[in-house]
């Protein structure tokens, strides 16, 4: 069976700055993909040349086994582009939106109308469909702009951060749809730096980090591939920085970095290594406010592979 | 007080980090009216000097009647803006007119001498279609000339009819010829109490945007309903006449400079002449006040700034085309010249016309009434609707 | 066609908000009506006259006159005078008030006389000094008569009489090269046709600040993504307001024929025209919405462009009238090449065959805009 979307060596550069470095990565049908890295990781200009927006360097994207350059509309047909912005006309109804961007794939008719319908009723706009969309409330123009990307029945269905600057409530709205339409069969490719997102949502994920893929699987063999390590998770105030290079020191410590307030500490057993921490926080003059301990996770993973915290 | 100018002043800065201000406030009239002044310069030059018109002139007649025009036109040729031209034929003539050389001809038929007050007779002008005042002004020449005739030939035959002798024809002809004329139309003394292209050029762009102008001030009272900030000020203690007393304040300031930036230059960079300071200043004060409280009007009302932004611009559209500051429209005799008088901009531009002919502040204070009047009518219009939305 | 979906939604936004109606509807009309009323319906200059009432000689004139003039009479001289200070009327002729007795005195009555100083008003004084002669010419003949025959003013007069249906006519033939009518001063103004010109192209350059918003939205972004080429999303937003720019050239045609009686000349001429500047108005949209980021200044950069090209190209005054440095500078305007197409069609009846080289310059100016355009949003877009 063909994949979906085959990424191969793809690179890309803006003048001295290299954005996507040779990424490669394949997304199987009915598979939920996700990309996750912190902003600035080349995310967005990896979407760019999935969908067909800018031109690569090098390398190849293609979808259900077309080759997708700027110009190429059998593999740009294939997939369906959520823009991270909402890429929607305010001043015209959802259903109106919907019709502009149908037909800008060809359709027409009775079989568009239907299609419009459908969607609708899929992101829950049916009863609002003669709207304006400037009327909406914030979640609901997301669920529209989700279901522009659904109407031409797309086999890739591609994310780009869709939930940056959104209240919870819509935030919510947004997953629980990419979940339903995963859960009957979609393809999603989906990018985010919320590392809770990328596991409720992917069966598998490529963390992405300046410009490269530094690892990719299930959230399973990511996590185990980190071995048993637990995260410390310990909020202070003071020079955290300084106590983050100290601790790299500290034995049983995997990594540690600092972000926000925060600092994150990867460690072989948290139980035994944890009076150790906390003296290397005393020793530095920093006053503890709170320690959290947890499991293995997505983050853990980030910041064992890069040093970093994923948070911005 | 210091609550108004801390918010006013707040908003002159967001103004003009905006470049927008910039743009309609002083480049758009500006630009405008530099390309008005080079591209009409000659067609709005008062002075008439401007103007010339060169002639053809076909004589297939070579007799007296023939020779009596080419005295005529002689006497053209010997001004500054007339130049007359021999032809052989009417067809040189005419392909020098469509060679756009001469803007009219004249052609005296053959025999015309002989047929006249014998046989029904023509001149003929050949005018060129793309010359229309010469054409018409050699129009006009040769009517005099053939009423000339006419005359000439009215006196000899009535004094034939009278019992003069033939013998005396020649004579009579002759005393008939150069008799002057009963009447003639003597030049009164007047002063122009019109401003000149390049100056009304400015002035009409210059009043034609200050209502775009000071949307820029108004409109910051919905803006601060869009961000939320309006609430806050509230919130603060600040009373709402006093932030609307900013807005318009900023609105005031906004116009005043923009006016004032762009008649100086005008007087400096076009050489315009706008006349007694005082009684100009009086006429920009009254104006930008006038434009401020029509704009308040609409901010009181509308709901959004894009909404806002629409209906004043529809409203300075219309006031300005209909207030003259493209092309005057009061001086008509139909409906639109009434309407015309209850628009601001009309009075501006005639306070700022009956100005360019001399005379003190006295000159212009029915301008200053007009204005005045609309701007008190449009402020209890805009205090109307500011109250009416506090009830509400 | 995917661009006609472009072009339509392009359509339904710009009517959506109704100021646009305003603008592309109500306002040219309104703007033909007033500078039409302005220069009294025929766009004939207006002669100011007092002292009228009730003298024959001072009537003959003023009757005279009233074949190509407006007339407006006025009560007292100095409300005349201030009327053409005020450049209200184009000329002024003040009557004494016993014009006729004087002139059958043999007196030299004088007639007060001003006009605008500018060209126009030499034509105004020619015109009304040989209608001022041709009133008065059988009175001086009167005169002249009985002084030199010694018989009464009463008797010359009737032999004048006797002798003017015996005499001949002088008359003065006035024809045109073209087949134009004699040239009245009308033409001179503001016609239709400039304001068509004008508006055609303000509406389809306006345009450029949808196209901005259409790229800040980030829909712009959406469409590349989906099978429409960059080439077809420039074609779709260029029909839009090709389709706009058109449809009120149209409009304007049709309403200023049935309304104002506007002659047009050859209407698949002019039709022609419409199309060709139409698409030039949207291709400068397109050029200046791949240059320009920010809509709102593009909006006013493109009002003072629309409206400084029109000034320049003649569309607000003829370029008869230009100096001749400036008439060369008007020709690289597309407006210039639109005016005078009209004016070959209209004033010099020409067909469409006559305006061909103008229509091919309109349609160079849209395919090199057009070409720029496309490179540059390109290069914006796919960034």
């Amino acid at each position: 069976m063909t994949n979906v979307l085959d990424v191969d060596g793809l690179k890309r550069s803006f003048d001295d700055l290299v954005a996507v470095g040779g990424v490669s990565f394949s997304i199987e049908p009915g598979e939920a993909y996700g990309l996750l890295g912190p902003n600035g990781a080349g995310k967005t200009t990896t979407i760019s040349m999935v969908a067909g927006l800018l031109e690569s360097d090098a390398g190849s994207v293609s979808v259900a086994g077309k080759l997708m350059t700027t110009k190429s509309s059998d593999a740009k047909r294939a997939i369906g582009l959520v823009p991270q912005d909402l890429a929607i006309y305010p001043d015209l109804t959802a259903a109106e939106n919907l019709k502009f961007f149908g037909s800008l794939y060809g359709m027409r008719g009775a079989s568009l109308n239907e299609r419009i319908m459908t969607v609708l009723e899929m992101v829950g706009l049916s009863d609002r469909a003669d709207d304006r969309s400037d009327e909406y409330s914030g979640g609901m123009k997301r669920r529209l702009n989700i279901a522009v990307g659904l109407l031409h029945e797309p086999q890739l269905l591609i994310l780009d951060e869709p939930t940056v600057g959104v209240d919870p409530q819509s935030r919510n709205a947004i997953l629980e749809s990419v979940e339903g339409l995963s859960s009957r069969g979609m393809s999603v490719l989906y990018t985010t730096h919320y590392m809770e997102e990328a596991e409720r949502l992917c069966d598998r994920v490529g963390i992405i980090d300046n410009g490269l893929l530094v690892a990719e699987g299930t959230r399973r063999s990511l996590v185990d591939s980190i071995g048993q390590d637990d995260t410390v998770h310990v909020t202070a105030t003071g020079n955290l920085h300084h106590v983050a290079e100290l601790l790299r020191a500290v034995e049983g410590v995997v990594t540690a970095a600092e972000a926000h307030g925060v600092v994150s500490v990867v460690v072989d057993r948290a139980a035994i290594r944890l009076p150790s921490i906390l003296a290397t926080f005393t020793e530095a003059g920093v006053s503890v406010v709170a320690v959290e301990v947890s499991e293995p996770n997505l983050e853990a993973v980030f910041l064992h592979l890069t040093g970093k915290a994923l948070r911005d | 007080m210091r609550q108004m100018f801390l918010i006013a002043g707040k908003d002159l800065r967001l103004r003009l980090r905006d470049r927008s201000v910039f743009i309609i406030g002083l480049a758009a009239p500006a630009l405008l009216a530099l390309i008005f002044t080079f591209a009409f310069g000659d067609a709005l030059d008062l002075s008439g000097g401007g103007f010339s018109a060169t002639y053809g002139f076909v004589d297939l007649d070579g007799g007296d009647a023939g020779a009596a025009l080419a005295d005529v036109l002689e006497g053209l040729d010997s001004s500054d803006q007339f130049e007359v031209t021999d032809f052989p034929s009417a067809s040189a003539a005419e392909a020098a007119i469509e060679d756009d050389e001469i803007s009219a001809a004249f052609v005296v038929p053959a025999g015309f001498s002989e047929l006249v007050g014998v046989q029904d007779t023509a001149i003929e002008v050949i005018g060129n279609v793309d010359a229309p005042t010469g054409s018409a002004i050699a129009a006009a020449i040769a009517e005099a000339y053939a009423v000339n005739v006419e005359r000439v030939s009215l006196t000899v035959g009535a004094s034939v009819a009278a019992g003069a002798s033939p013998d005396s024809i020649p004579a009579l002809v002759q005393a008939a010829s150069t008799q002057p004329p009963l009447t003639h139309l003597g030049d009164l003394n007047t002063v122009v109490r019109q401003m000149d292209g390049p100056t009304y050029a400015m002035a009409g762009m210059a009043v034609f945007f200050l209502f775009f102008t000071v949307q820029f001030g108004v409109a910051g009272l919905l803006e601060e309903r869009r961000f939320g900030t309006w609430d806050r000020l509230m919130s603060a203690g600040v009373s709402k006449g006093t932030v609307i007393a900013a807005k318009a304040f900023v609105s005031f300031v906004l116009g005043i400079v923009s006016m004032a930036v762009l008649m100086l230059g005008a007087a400096v960079g076009l050489g315009a002449n706008w006349g007694d300071p005082l009684a100009v200043s009086a006429l920009v004060v009254m104006g930008v006040l006038a434009a401020t409280a029509v704009m308040s009007v609409v901010a009181a009302l509308a709901k959004t700034v894009e909404g806002a932004g629409n209906v004043q611009s529809i409203i300075a559209v219309t006031l300005g085309l209909l207030g003259g500051t493209f092309v005057p429209v009061a001086g008509g005799e139909g409906i639109l010249a009434k309407l015309s008088l209850l628009t601001p901009h009309a009075w501006f531009m005639r306070g700022l016309n009956d100005l360019a002919g001399g005379g003190s502040i006295s000159l212009v204070v029915p301008s200053l009434l007009a204005i005045g009047a609309f701007a008190l009518a449009a402020t209890l219009v805009a205090l109307w609707a500011f109250t009416r939305e506090v009830a509400a | 066609m995917t661009a006609f979906a472009i072009a339509r939604t392009a359509l339904l936004r710009l009517f959506r908000d109704r100021s646009n109606l305003f603008f592309v509807f109500v306002f040219p009309i309104a703007l033909v009506l007033i500078i039409g009323a302005q220069f009294g319906g025929g766009f004939e200059p207006i002669i100011g006259v007092t002292g009228v009432d009730g003298d024959p000689l001072a009537g003959d004139v003023v009757d005279l006159l009233d074949a190509d003039y407006g007339i407006r009479e006025f009560d007292d001289s100095d409300a005349a005078v201030l009327a053409v200070e005020r450049g209200y009327v184009s000329a002024v002729m003040v009557f004494p008030d016993d014009l006729s007795a004087e002139a059958l005195a043999g007196r030299d009555p004088q007639i007060g006389f001003i006009t605008q100083p500018d060209s126009s008003g030499q034509a105004i004084r020619a015109a009304a000094e040989s209608a001022l002669n041709r009133a008065i010419g059988p009175t001086a003949a009167a005169v002249a008569v009985s002084q030199s025959q010694g018989v009464s003013l009463e008797q010359a007069e009737l032999l004048v009489e006797g002798a003017a249906s015996a005499i001949a006519d002088v008359d003065v033939e006035t024809r045109t090269t073209g087949d134009a009518l004699f040239a009245d001063l009308g033409q001179f103004d503001l016609g239709a046709s400039s304001q068509l010109v004008l508006f055609v192209f303000l509406t389809g350059l306006v345009g450029s600040a949808a196209l901005i918003q259409s790229r800040q939205l980030g829909v712009t972004r959406r469409m590349l993504s989906t099978t429409a080429s960059a080439r077809t999303v420039i074609f779709g937003e260029v029909l839009g307001r090709w389709g706009v720019a058109v449809f009120q050239g149209i409009y304007i045609l049709i309403v200023t024929l049935v309304a104002f009686r506007v002659d047009w000349g050859d209407p698949i001429g002019a039709l022609m025209i419409v199309l060709c500047f139409g698409l030039v108005g949207a291709s400068a949209a397109m050029l200046f919405g791949a240059v320009f980021k920010n809509d709102q200044q593009a909006g006013g950069i493109s009002v003072v462009a629309a409206l400084g090209l029109a000034a320049l190209g003649g569309s607000m005054v003829p370029v008869e009238i230009f100096s001749s440095s400036m008439q060369s500078i008007a020709r690289i305007t597309p407006h210039y090449w639109a005016n005078d197409a009209f004016a070959e069609l209209v004033r010099r009846d020409g067909s469409v065959v006559d305006i061909l080289p103008h229509l091919g310059v309109l349609a160079a100016y849209s395919i090199v805009l057009l070409t720029v355009a496309i490179w540059r949003l390109q290069k914006v877009i796919t960034r």
